[in-house]
């Protein structure tokens, strides 16, 4: 996949925007779509979901109590009977507090009914750490939902992958979960107009390069393009991958692009220890091992929940500063003297 | 209120159903010809079958672990249930499902659970879908009295509150939790006592006499299909075998004498002599219907045990759904 | 000397007219309470020994639980599995230990249980049912203090009470049966859900409580005639869903429903309606005999149920007022 060019009638939107825009295109489109979650009827906490009731009602936009096992298990019970739901659940975190419905229920839910069920149900969610928000509210789980078969997580991180992915997302007749990353709401991007998809599945590549892969997703990649930038002007030419969905996984385009580059790191927000670049590490060998000329580089966050003071939460998220460290180190140029 | 005939053989019939399949389906699991676990229906039938006639072809069900009798009670294809239990390819669930997980989209049974309570939510999902369509369908969701006890059942019956949605609450309440006993779990003796929590009206019934499951799910479903919400009943009922598996009596968690008295009050016993003594039935009969029943078990089991293990190819096939091309 | 006895019936006031009057079931919780209420106003009236029905849920230790009891408190065994017979007992057991008085807690169903099992009980009704048209509303600890009062003669029985009717029912085949407030006769074939709350098929109604403000099957009576609880007689009522005049009357909590009447009229003490099958005959509007064809049943009003204690009245004697 290549960078995608900016289509007729693109304009500057914010993220937070273009999520919001595909819900009222999805919406206008398919009198089917509901959403429903914690305060979704004034806008969200972020304003992600703001006009919707001035657009389509109270039937179609709807409050529920705070009760996130109920609000998966609404989603489930409507995707089932038909209708395709977009049940929010505000914080990445939440989704533990409804995991049963999501990874014993949802996930399964087809397989289980031997194919004779179909769930277009779309879950969205608030991810990622940087607002002092603490250990409940700024986690990065996604390791926990692409090891349950039948999810699929989609980690957008620009407005345009935003607007695509969530059309994807919510026509995809599968239990997707869609992770906006809390840090990049506000941030602006050029979006087209009309509606269009981003299949799922499918990374694009945010910076062609020759000597390092750098294999990242949501806010990191953005935070890996940046570190990218500052090492070329050191010479060192990295090619950035933004997976866009992490399950499933387009692990095709990595592995072309370590065959190419021999070098390898991933980068995520998440704990280091199981995260996502574990998996792909373990791919990149058994596909890419006779190409690699150094250990794959893994870039994450330290083993422990996310601190919330914002000096000691600035020392737990990945920057770019600290990924360029830690990617001359993949790559056996490191700054002098550190 | 008057029960019309057709209904009493239209229960008497559905109960008969269950039964029979669940006592060929535990000879077959004690014989070692049937793969998995096993959670028996028998002597809670009246309440599928009441609640199941009172229904139309468009409410949902939901079920439990516990889930053969509701899908009989709905309709469903005894040759593709027991096939399923067996674990074959012409199961209901292509073998990928089993007991646990047996269900009938087209017939709007939303599939039996592993996970206790976990059906809860789902069916007031199904519920909101009704609503959302304005169609008139409502959501039924069988559960236990275990089940009351978990999280997801007191989210999911704020939610149908909260929303008015059209979903009928059935509580089995067959005494006990797997192995412990309903007094030893709770500190009410009435699982309805939760639904007043909720603002959702509810009753209790005798869940072994299906006229009275029948004429109470009739008026509870009005109810929903009214506009009003959901409502509640509460079945008392028992299981006469034990949680998992075929053994009746000398169990360590409950007392034989127990199991004794409620054994005499066995639901099916109890229609066909309520209709003997009501000259709508005589044993010639209820022996007639009960042979076709057991043909057409008889029948099941042979097509089970005929048909072929799942093709190890489609290992893989639906974990999810591919889009269309 | 001074005996109270205080009767719960555990499983009243959850039947399927809660679900049709949108109601919740009367809670373990609120009878609990109730018990306990009515125990502190048996022991403030002089009861030096309270008597309580026991039941698989455990009413009675729940509602003593950690109270300070100046008077000695027995809670009878607890039956196998609660029922209708259990009250029965319960009432019978009190019989025979000479009770001076017992509070019933429950609706009219109950009520007509502890007549089966002590049919001149003095009693204190409290209403804690589904339907309550012969148990009245009082507060439980004044309704305990008033049984007290009685138990321990300080007020005489017969000054504060009232004689309760029934409805006798000798069936064809020997059984008989009774109620307080009304029998019924139904096109029903099976008891079912037991409590009557749709007016299809009601035939032919006696009444022995026909006031305005009545609630349940007799509110059919009451729309047509009026018979005091205390006043000897009884009404009849013969109804036909396809008769010109009609009544509305409010047949079940929460319920109006519009019936053909046929024709009514007046019973006397020793008066007897023959009531004739197929059909199904409710008790206090619980459907609980089947009646075949062929067979018959006959009902007769009598004056010697219950001795209905007044809260009121025994209060106001005690005081000195009456």
């Amino acid at each position: 996949m290549t960078i995608t060019e900016p289509a007729a009638g693109t304009r500057e939107l914010k993220y937070t925007a273009a999520f919001n825009e595909a819900l009222h295109q999805l919406m206008a489109e398919d009198g089917d779509i509901f959403v429903a979650g914690e305060d979704v009827g004034i806008g969200g906490v972020f304003g992600s979901f703001a006009g919707l009731t001035a657009a389509f009602g109270e039937r179609r936009v709807v409050d529920t109590p705070i009760a996130e096992q109920a609000i998966v298990g609404l989603g489930i019970g409507a995707g089932v009977a038909g209708l395709r739901p977009v049940v929010d659940l505000m914080f990445f975190d939440f989704v533990m507090v409804a995991m049963d419905q999501i990874a014993n229920q949802a996930a399964k839910l087809k397989y289980m009914f031997g194919g004779k069920a179909r769930l277009p149900l779309t879950i969205t969610t608030n991810g990622g750490a940087g607002l002092s928000a603490a250990a409940q509210h700024s986690q990065s789980l996604e390791a926990f939902l692409c090891h349950t078969p039948g999810l699929k997580v989609v980690m957008p991180s620009t407005p345009y992958d935003m607007k695509g992915l969530m059309i994807s997302s919510i026509r995809d007749d599968n239990p997707t979960i869609v992770v906006k990353s809390k840090m990049l709401l506000g941030v602006s991007g050029p979006v087209p107009e009309d509606m269009y998809e981003i299949p799922l599945g499918t990374a694009s590549i945010l910076r062609p390069g020759e000597d390092l892969t750098v294999v990242s997703y949501g806010r990191m990649a953005q935070e890996s393009l940046v570190a990218a930038e500052q090492l070329a002007a050191d010479g060192i030419d990295c090619e950035v991958i933004d997976l866009r969905t992490v399950q499933p996984l387009d692990i095709d385009t990595v592995i072309e692009s370590a065959k190419k580059t021999n070098r390898i790191a991933i980068v995520h927000e998440a704990v280091r220890f199981g995260g996502l670049g574990a998996e792909i590490a373990a791919q990149v060998q058994e596909h890419a091992f006779d190409y690699l000329d150094a250990p794959i580089g893994r870039v994450g966050a330290p083993f422990s929940p996310v601190p919330f003071s914002p000096s000691l939460e600035a020392d737990y998220v990945p920057n770019a500063e600290r990924i360029g460290r830690e990617l001359r180190e993949t790559i056996g140029r490191p700054l002098p003297g550190s | 209120m008057a029960l019309d005939d057709d209904i009493l053989f239209d229960m008497h019939r559905r109960m008969l159903r269950i039964r029979l399949f669940e006592e060929a389906a535990g000879r077959l699991f004690e014989g070692a010809r049937m793969p998995g676990f096993i959670h028996l229906y028998v002597g809670q039938e009246a309440v599928a079958a009441g609640v199941c006639a009172a229904l139309r072809p468009e409410d949902q069900i939901s079920s439990t672990h516990r889930g053969h009798g509701h899908l009989v009670a709905k309709g469903g294809d005894l040759n593709k249930m027991m096939a399923e239990l067996m674990g074959k390819e012409t199961g209901y669930c292509n073998g990928k499902g089993g007991s646990m997980h047996i269900c009938d989209l087209d017939l709007n049974m939303l599939g039996a659970n592993g996970i206790v309570g976990g059906g809860v939510p789902i069916a007031v999902g199904a519920g909101f879908a009704n609503k959302y369509r304005d169609d008139g369908a409502v959501s039924v969701v069988f559960f236990g009295d275990g089940a009351s006890n978990i999280g997801a059942f007191h989210e999911a019956a704020n939610m149908a509150a909260a929303l008015k949605l059209p979903v009928l609450f059935v509580c089995e309440n067959n005494e006990y939790g797997e192995f412990t006993s309903r007094d030893r779990s709770m500190a009410i003796a009435d699982v309805v006592e939760r639904a007043s929590g909720y603002g959702i009206p509810g009753t209790i019934v005798d869940g072994m006499d299906a006229a009275a499951v029948y004429e109470t799910a009739l008026e509870a479903l009005e109810h929903c299909r009214s506009g009003a919400g959901p409502s509640f009943i509460e079945a008392k009922t028992y299981r006469f075998y034990n949680h998992h598996g075929v053994q009746t009596l000398g169990l360590p968690y409950r007392p034989d004498d127990e199991v004794a008295s409620w054994q005499a009050r066995d639901p099916i016993d109890g229609i066909e002599a309520r209709m003997a003594e009501a000259g709508i039935m005589t044993a010639d009969q209820a022996a007639a219907v009960r042979a076709e029943v057991q043909a057409a078990v008889d029948e099941a089991v042979e097509f089970g045990e005929s048909s072929p293990m799942p093709n190890p190819a489609r290992l893989l096939d639906d974990v999810y759904t591919e889009a269309a091309q | 000397m001074g005996t109270v006895a205080i009767i719960v019936n555990p499983a009243a006031g959850k039947d399927i007219r809660r679900l049709v009057a949108e109601a919740s079931p009367v809670s373990d919780a609120s009878k609990v309470g109730t018990l306990r209420r009515a125990v502190i106003g048996a022991m403030e009236g002089g009861a030096t020994r309270v008597i309580m029905s026991g039941d698989r849920r455990g009413l009675a230790e729940r509602a003593i639980d950690r109270l300070e009891a100046s008077a000695e408190i027995e809670i009878m065994d607890a039956p196998a599995a609660d029922s209708a017979h259990s009250t029965r007992e319960a009432a019978a057991l009190c019989r025979s230990r000479r009770v001076g008085a017992v509070v019933v807690l429950g609706g009219d169903g109950t009520h007509r249980d502890v007549a089966k099992g002590w049919r001149d009980a003095p009693i204190v009704a409290l209403s804690t049912g589904t339907n309550n048209v012969f148990p009245r509303p009082h507060e439980a600890t004044v309704a305990g203090e008033a049984a007290a009062l009685v138990a321990t003669e300080k007020v005489p029985l017969a000054a504060v009470t009232h004689r309760a009717k029934t409805i006798d029912v000798q069936l064809d085949d020997g059984e008989n049966d009774l109620g307080l407030v009304d029998v019924v006769l139904t096109n029903d074939r099976f008891t079912a859900a037991r409590a009557v709350w749709s007016p299809d098929g009601v035939r032919e109604i006696v009444a022995t409580i026909a006031e305005p403000g009545s609630v349940g099957l007799s509110a059919i009576a009451a729309a047509v005639a009026h018979q005091d609880r205390r006043a000897p007689g009884a009404v009849h009522v013969r109804c036909d869903p396809n008769a010109a005049s009609r009544v509305r009357a409010p047949i079940a909590p929460g319920l109006y429903a519009s019936i053909g009447l046929m024709s009514h009229h007046h019973l006397e003490a020793g008066d007897s309606v023959t009531f004739e099958g197929p059909g199904v005959l409710s008790f206090d509007g619980e459907r609980d005999r089947t009646l075949g064809a062929d067979r018959t049943a006959t009902a007769t009003i009598r004056i010697d149920g219950p001795r209905v204690i007044d809260v009121g009245r025994a209060l106001a004697w005690a005081s000195g007022r009456e």
